[in-house]
């Protein structure tokens, strides 16, 4: 389990990190999203040990990086977003070198890196320098490195990064069958990738946590509200009638839709309004040309988290 | 710290580094050799340990530049400093790594003495303390350069500010006999790593310069220590 608590980072001025705190227990597959130069990194380095917080501990499996840090980085497997690689090294004289690091028995170290070794897929370029590999490659290697000493603690910063679409395939299902029996942590600035892995999502944007949530809740339509899309064409304008449909918490106009007028209408929670509005609009002598779900994906819910701390930071200026 | 120093080692002979250090060595001993030793006829050592002591003010930063700098530059020293293991145990792994490979050296060196042995008549206690000094004053450069390389991001800077300290303290040594300024007197006589060399070739084993060394290799082993634990809290 990692804990992380009231974390603060500055550069010089800047803000890196402002009050990060998130909680990843076993069993999980939190994601870290938010767009490049979110804080996603900085946070991952300070949970690893790497960086100091000027505020705020970080613990790991109730150890506190900065008062045992040897305990705590023994429970966890950490990928920087750039793996720390040796070129002069052979994928398999590297990965030992990490098993010892990690204090894997030397008995054991041979049939534990067997295993890792073919989970990542690097068979084929075990016995090749790593100052030789492709980026693909070099990023296996990486998440080979992760696993070394078998951590309960997994944190891998942008795992898919330069892989090729097959691989991308492969290192999510490995990393969805790690999330079994480990705490994991990945980051990305792809929210649709965090969608498919994750368990739950921790989305930071300038170093400010905007959401923990469950992938499901944060998605779910009571989140902020089911919306329906109509348009239609004919007869008078729908604003009025929409808004005074019992179980319709919001209309608004949006750009019409092959001419026609066009509607986004926020459902209450737990209502069913899509016959009652099919049933309006004919009423008001116009004729119903689209009317669908709007889905809700992560990428909108982070544009509103955005908007919305904006909108905050700006009144509380 | 066994991991660390092995994984050293072995980078230092996988890459040029080690033998490009063993070489330089090998050509100086081998120079003066020939030319005092040979050409002119002398059973005494002392002339190739008192060079072989000055190469190594431009040959030890070539050993320890790469060891932080180049690592903290390629990002590499995350495996490092994320592995469960102390900043005293990482820096002791790179200082013995760096060390062995100096006593690997002095060891090859050997064959010159050998070679005195074989053909002539030397004194082997001036051979023997001009190896311990050699050992003690390679051991304090070498901790010099780690430290220099530990606060620095880039491995050229690292070897020419690292080459920089060895020669003001070796041109320090040649200032002090006409200094008049007591304070100055006293605070390079001090720092004179050479001055306490001396007594090694001079044929005497001398407690107090060998206890300095230890002290001064000790004292950057200790900065350096710091230092990189510094980079942590780093702001920049």
């Amino acid at each position: 389990m990692i804990e992380v608590k009231g974390l603060y980072k500055t550069y010089g001025i800047n803000a890196a990190v402002r009050n990060v705190s998130f909680t990843a227990r076993k069993g999980e597959i939190v994601g870290l999203g938010g767009r490049n130069g979110a804080g996603k990194s900085t946070t991952m380095n300070i949970i690893a040990g790497y960086i100091s917080s000027d505020e705020g501990t970080v613990t790991i499996n109730g150890h506190d990086i900065l008062k045992e840090p040897v305990e705590a980085k023994r429970h966890l497997g950490y990928m920087p977003e750039f793996p720390p690689l040796y070129n002069e090294m052979t994928v398999y004289k590297y990965l030992h070198f990490v098993c010892q690091l990690m204090g894997v028995p030397k008995n054991d170290i041979r049939d534990h890196l067997k295993d890792i070794i073919e989970n990542v897929g690097l068979v084929e370029v075990q016995n090749r320098l790593i100052g030789n590999l492709s980026k693909g490659y070099r990023q296996r290697v990486g998440i080979a490195k992760a696993l070394c000493g078998n951590p309960e603690n997994i944190m891998l910063d942008e795992p898919t990064s330069g892989l090729d679409p097959k691989q991308i395939v492969e290192i999510r299902a490995l990393i969805r069958s790690l999330g079994k029996k480990h705490t994991v942590i990945i980051s990305s600035h792809i929210l649709s990738e965090l969608v498919d892995i994750c368990t739950r999502l921790v989305i930071i944007d300038r170093g400010v946590v905007l959401a923990d949530d469950t992938v499901e809740h944060l998605l779910s339509p009571s989140g902020s509200g089911r919306v329906l899309e109509l348009a239609a064409r004919d007869g008078e304008d729908l604003y009025a009638v929409l808004a005074n449909i019992d179980g319709v918490a919001e209309v608004k106009k949006k750009k019409p839709y092959n001419g026609a007028p066009r509607y986004y209408i926020t459902i209450k929670p737990g209502a069913d309004v899509a016959e009652t509005v099919s049933r309006a609009v004919a009423q008001a002598g116009a004729t119903v040309t689209l009317l669908r779900p709007v889905e809700h994906s992560l990428e909108d819910v982070f544009l509103e988290l955005t908007e919305a701390a904006m909108r905050k930071e700006g009144k509380d200026a | 710290m066994k991991a660390i120093f092995r994984r050293e080692c072995e980078s230092d002979f996988t890459t040029m580094i080690g033998y490009i250090f063993m070489a330089v060595c090998m050509l100086v001993c081998g120079v003066f050799f020939t030319s005092t030793n040979i050409i002119g006829g002398s059973a005494s050592f002392v002339s190739v340990v008192s060079s072989v002591s000055y190469a190594l003010i431009l040959i030890t930063p070539i050993l320890t530049m790469r060891s932080f700098a180049e690592e903290r530059k390629s990002k590499a020293d995350q495996l490092l400093l994320t592995a469960p293991v102390s900043i005293t145990k990482i820096v002791a792994g790179k200082y013995f790594s760096a060390l062995a490979v100096l006593c690997v050296t002095l060891v090859v060196t050997l064959v010159f003495p050998i070679a005195l042995y074989i053909f002539g008549n030397p004194y082997w206690g001036e051979i023997v303390l001009g190896y311990i000094g050699m050992a003690l004053l390679g051991a304090t450069f070498i901790s010099i350069g780690l430290f220099v390389s530990s606060v620095t991001e880039n491995q050229l800077t690292a070897c020419i500010v690292t080459m920089g300290i060895l020669f003001l303290l070796w041109l320090s040594d040649t200032l002090i006999p006409s200094l008049s300024d007591n304070t100055l007197y006293a605070i390079l006589s001090a720092l004179s790593l050479y001055g306490k060399f001396s007594s090694f070739t001079e044929g005497t084993l001398n407690i107090a310069a060998i206890i300095y060394f230890l002290t001064m290799t000790t004292l950057f082993l200790f900065f350096t220590v710091k230092a990189v634990e510094r980079r942590r809290w780093s702001k920049g």
